[in-house]
């Protein structure tokens, strides 16, 4: 395990990230847009299902969902290339580990949010306020666990 | 400039700051709140205008802006913390100085569009081909001068050398 670790920092992309002058805050940048992206709008959606801009019609602002998943994209190839960067340090990092269970939970409630409020509307009100209030629980802790890791490194 | 560095570092607020390890990553945490909110509040507003999403009323896609102003105002406190705790290192930097340019610019084309371009939406309006290219202008502006603002604080550790 190791050994695949360190064979990670050593390929050209982790050594891109860790050696070259540019390459870690060019990918820490995009990491940020990125979370402003897929967050920022799975945010809005959660708060115009807890009654923001309620007038709106869900189905007008579902096409924004689209945007958010190209912020997820990239921030899965930024996140890729930042953890080649540093692939033995992180990979036992706990505050890393902790950000990627609770990011896999928050792109979890977003979808389902998305699903049962944006698409179907087939579940109840009540369902969709729970969805809305954990994603933005969820997302909320997902990004103090990211802000962690630098401080236990 | 000196002088105002001084008189930051002597404040009970710098000395608050620096004497405990939580404060500074707990205002770190919820200045990326705030960026969330910000910049995903403002992609909703700013590509309706645009015309991304053609099923939304213009007239009332701008209630999403109570989320901006929420996000702003965590991220002026915060930012004004992080210069207070450490104001050698801010004013100085490159990365810090277009950051600030850019949040000015930033404000006064947001008032360009509430003051000369809100009003002239009618009410109730769904058609984007009515509006101005200034309105397309000023929404793109905003869209850049953010997503460039949150490259540059990104960058402010890394340009301290230049």
């Amino acid at each position: 395990m190791e050994d695949f670790l360190f064979s990670l920092e050593d390929s050209s992309l982790g050594l891109l990230i860790s050696s070259s002058i540019w390459g870690y805050p060019i990918a820490l940048s995009l990491h940020a847009l990125g979370m402003g992206v897929l967050v920022g709008i799975s945010v809005m959606l959660s708060l115009r299902v807890l009654g923001v801009a309620h007038a709106i019609p869900t189905s007008a602002i579902l096409p924004f969902w689209r945007i958010a998943i190209a912020g997820f994209i990239i921030n899965l190839l930024s996140g890729t290339a930042l953890f080649f960067g540093s692939a033995s340090s992180l990979a036992t990092n706990w505050a890393f580990l902790a950000k990627l269970a609770f990011l896999a939970l928050s792109l979890m409630l977003t979808f389902r949010l998305v699903k049962a409020a944006y698409k179907t509307q087939a579940t109840s009100a009540e369902t969709h306020r729970f969805l809305a209030l954990g994603s933005l629980a969820s997302w909320a802790i997902t990004i103090v666990f990211g802000r962690i890791i630098g401080y236990i490194f | 400039m000196n002088e105002i560095i001084e008189l930051l570092v002597s404040s009970q607020l710098h000395t608050f700051i620096i004497s405990h390890a939580w404060v500074w990553p707990s205002l770190e945490m919820v200045h990326f709140l705030g960026l969330c909110l910000v910049l995903g509040s403002l992609l909703i507003v700013d590509l309706s205008v645009i015309g991304f999403a053609r099923g939304i009323p213009i007239k009332l896609v701008d209630k999403f802006i109570v989320a901006t102003l929420i996000g702003f105002a965590l991220n002026l406190i915060t930012g004004v913390l992080f210069v207070v705790g450490d104001p050698g290192r801010y004013f100085i930097n490159i990365a810090f100085q277009l950051k600030i340019l850019l949040i000015v610019f930033a404000g006064f084309n947001a008032l360009y569009f509430t003051l000369r371009v809100r009003p002239e939406i009618p009410p109730g309006s769904n058609d984007f081909t009515t509006l101005g290219s200034n309105a397309r202008i000023s929404t793109a502006l905003s869209l850049l001068f953010w997503t460039s603002i949150i490259v540059l604080g990104r960058f402010i550790p890394y340009v301290e050398d230049l």
